[in-house]
């Protein structure tokens, strides 16, 4: 897999004017610059810039995700493998569940309950729909994970799974496929970045904005998959990121509760979880901040 | 079209109140071979606070959900769950949120937990007013025991079968009038009992903070009951009961009392240097969250029982799970627990602290005007009234066969700090 030939190839398919070649060049260039924290004229690194590795969680978990990190436990943000017994229902043992089964013998990395699934985000709030905290990683606790240029879920879904399954050996070819789709943090994500940007029209004579490039990178449930082989702790946090929409939201709910036009029971809990969660994360160091706008750097 | 297609969980956060459904038939066992791709493009994300149905474009974003804090599938008796409808599904998922916030435990980062009562037996309180007592003779069953006994019913008569799940949608009114009931006659009864019932809530709760409070007169857990109490009082102000809470100290502490309330205690309840309208806390759910629940209810929130558990777990629990309230055994206890939700919702729907404040400096500078309590009175049956409509939209607006209820009832004992597989 050479993700940088495939970008070459891309830019040759888009089949772009001398001029609107120059342009392509740059955004590429300016892509790989925002995902190290560059300024466009320097190599130097701000700080707290940069793409990250998060974890979208519910504020319901982040009392009991500090508590764990205050009793060193061994993963205090837990995977779906630590948490088999977090559920409602009947118990339902792992292999009678084939989806994860499938998919998980079918990834590069081995063993499967080792692995802590991430996203890659620049200036995002995540991926909304796993939680309402986005916990941000801090740069120095990547590790050259590998990397996915999608859901690894998509392996089972439209289309890949009809192109697999008409193969004779479908499980390998599933494998391949996978191996196809991953790279590795440190020499593919500019390249991975840059496909996905590339994947939608992209201005010929304009250069990007670091915001277009965050929103290609992470859009709604469409993401780069992290395959992180250990868990963290608070204070491995860099700063936990919360959607501005939600804020406003919760503005909103204790606006409605002091005017004495009381919220639902369901609202006035969500708030009651996030602002605890958000004292928790404060008193531990951990700053949550509101994303107003997709190219804040600090 | 399958005989068996349905609403199902593709996966869900319980305790969160995330889930991913899809429009499908039960295709996540091993036996029914692989998930199946018919859903793609009928699959949706529901979440809180509104717990509407957002589309998406594939059922990988719920599968992969699971690769965190999300279990996959939804199974009881055996069978993977089918909701008739998305918005069952959407009023299943906003219950068992409801319902897991009976499980929310005291903050040990951003604030101290409440200080257990001793192991010895706690200091004997007198009785409680006289209207509060005449309410627990006049009442065999509970004030919403007849609803109760209705959506159970519902629940019951409900056929078993999990794969389509059958429900019974209440009407908007039902928690509040019964299914078939006057509206009338159903405000009169609020007018009628529901101010004792307010005032045994409110009791309730200033008995166990007072019964903390002699066992624990100095030190760092006085300074922390200390801290609560303020909370307490301001939501009895912001009710309209700081009167009847200062009348009833005032009759528990009198010359003939032998019990000795810590200063700090006595000044707040009844000095005149500390007023709860001057307290900085405007947060009615804040106050709600350190009230401590008397230990006779304490299991209606989780199994095994948790001793540090507030009002605000109780409102949550009972509003996602009413029929927890069957953990009680008296219909003193039942009473009790129906109080205190009632003095929650009140003070959630009460619009302010203020107009408690002016009827206490009526009654403290005009001398011709000693009766502050009828004022008070006056001013909480509306606050009552308004509460009681609150509550009764909180409450289930469906009934789901008593399997599931069993879920939902659960969904408060679940943990993900110490649920290690």
């Amino acid at each position: 897999v050479n993700w940088k030939d495939r970008v070459t190839s891309r830019i040759s398919e888009l089949n772009p004017s001398e001029q609107n070649r120059t342009f392509l060049w740059a955004n590429v260039e300016a892509i790989g610059r925002i995902l190290l924290g560059q300024g466009p004229d320097s190599d130097a690194v701000i700080e707290p810039a940069g793409a990250r590795i998060v974890y979208n969680i519910s504020s319901a978990h982040i009392a009991s995700f500090i508590k764990l990190s205050q009793s060193d436990d061994v993963a205090p943000y837990k995977n779906g493998y630590d948490l088999k017994k977090y559920r409602i229902g009947d118990e339902v043992a792992p292999q009678d569940l084939p989806a994860r089964v499938i998919v998980d013998q079918s990834l590069p990395e081995v063993p499967p309950e080792s692995i802590y699934f991430g996203a890659v985000e620049l200036n995002g709030p995540g991926i909304r729909f796993y939680g309402d905290f986005c916990l941000v990683l801090k740069c120095r606790n990547n590790s050259n994970p590998t990397i996915l240029d999608r859901n690894s879920y998509d392996l089972i879904r439209s289309p890949f799974r009809e192109q697999i399954e008409q193969e004779c050996d479908p499980d390998g070819a599933r494998k391949a496929k996978a191996k196809e789709i991953s790279g590795g943090w440190n020499g593919d994500l500019p390249h991975i970045a840059t496909l996905k940007t590339l994947a939608s029209p992209v201005p010929s004579e304009r250069r990007l904005t670091t915001g277009r490039v965050s929103e290609s990178i992470l859009h709604d449930e469409d993401y780069i998959e992290v395959l992180r082989k250990s868990s963290f702790n608070v204070w491995d946090l860099q700063e936990v990121r919360v959607s501005a929409s939600d804020a406003a939201y919760e503005n909103n709910i204790a606006e409605r509760l002091h005017t004495g036009r009381c919220p639902s029971a369901a609202a006035l809990q969500w708030r009651h979880r996030r602002r605890r969660a958000e004292f928790s994360l404060h008193v531990c160091g951990v700053e949550t901040r509101i994303v107003t706008t997709p190219g804040r750097v600090r | 079209m399958s005989e068996s297609l349905a609403w199902r969980i593709d996966s869900i956060d319980a305790r969160a109140g995330l889930a991913f459904g899809s429009c499908r038939d039960a295709d996540l066992r091993a036996a029914a071979g692989f998930p199946s791709l018919s859903a793609d493009g009928l699959a949706v994300a529901v979440s809180p606070p509104a717990f509407e149905a957002r589309s998406l474009s594939s059922r990988a974003t719920g599968l992969s959900a699971t690769r965190g804090s999300f279990q996959m599938g939804l199974f009881v008796r055996g069978q993977e769950v089918g909701f008739r409808s998305l918005e069952d599904l959407c009023e299943f998922v906003r219950r068992v949120y409801l319902r897991g916030g009976a499980g929310d435990g005291p903050d040990a980062a951003s604030g101290q937990p409440m200080p257990p009562m001793p192991p010895s037996e706690p200091p004997e309180m007198p009785p409680l007013p006289e209207a509060v007592m005449l309410l627990e003779e006049s009442h065999s069953g509970t004030f919403f025991g007849e609803n109760l006994a209705d959506f159970r019913r519902f629940s019951n008569e409900l056929s078993p079968d999990m794969d389509i799940v059958q429900t019974r949608w209440l009407h908007s009114d039902s928690w509040l009038i019964g299914e078939s009931g006057d509206p009338g006659r159903r405000k009169a009864d609020l007018l009628k009992d529901g101010n004792s019932l307010l005032e045994m809530g409110c009791l309730g709760v200033f008995y166990e903070i007072s019964c903390k409070a002699l066992s624990y007169p100095t030190g760092e857990s006085a300074i922390v009951i200390c801290n609560y109490l303020e909370h307490f009082l301001a939501a009895c102000a912001r009710v309209g009961l700081y009167d009847r809470v200062r009348a009833y100290f005032h009759a528990v502490s009198g010359k003939s009392s032998d019990l000795e309330f810590p200063a700090w205690f006595s000044e707040r309840v009844w000095g005149d240097d500390w007023w709860p309208w001057t307290h900085p806390y405007q947060d009615p759910v804040e106050d709600l969250s350190v009230m401590p629940l008397p230990k006779e209810i304490a299991h209606i929130c989780t199994a095994p029982v948790a001793e540090d558990r507030s009002v605000w777990n109780l409102l949550m629990g009972i509003a996602g799970a009413p029929g927890c309230i069957d953990r009680l055994a008296s219909s003193r206890s039942r009473l009790l627990a129906e109080g205190l939700i009632l003095f929650a919702a009140t003070c959630l729907t009460s619009p302010s602290y203020v107009p408690d404040s002016v009827a206490v400096n009526l009654a403290r500078t005009a001398k011709g005007y000693p009766n502050w309590g009828e004022l008070n009175y006056n001013r909480r049956m509306p606050n009552l009234v308004r509460a009681w409509d609150w509550l009764s939209q909180q409450l289930p607006a469906a009934a789901f066969p008593s399997a599931l209820e069993n879920v939902i009832l659960g969904a408060s004992d679940l943990a993900y700090a110490s649920d290690q597989g």
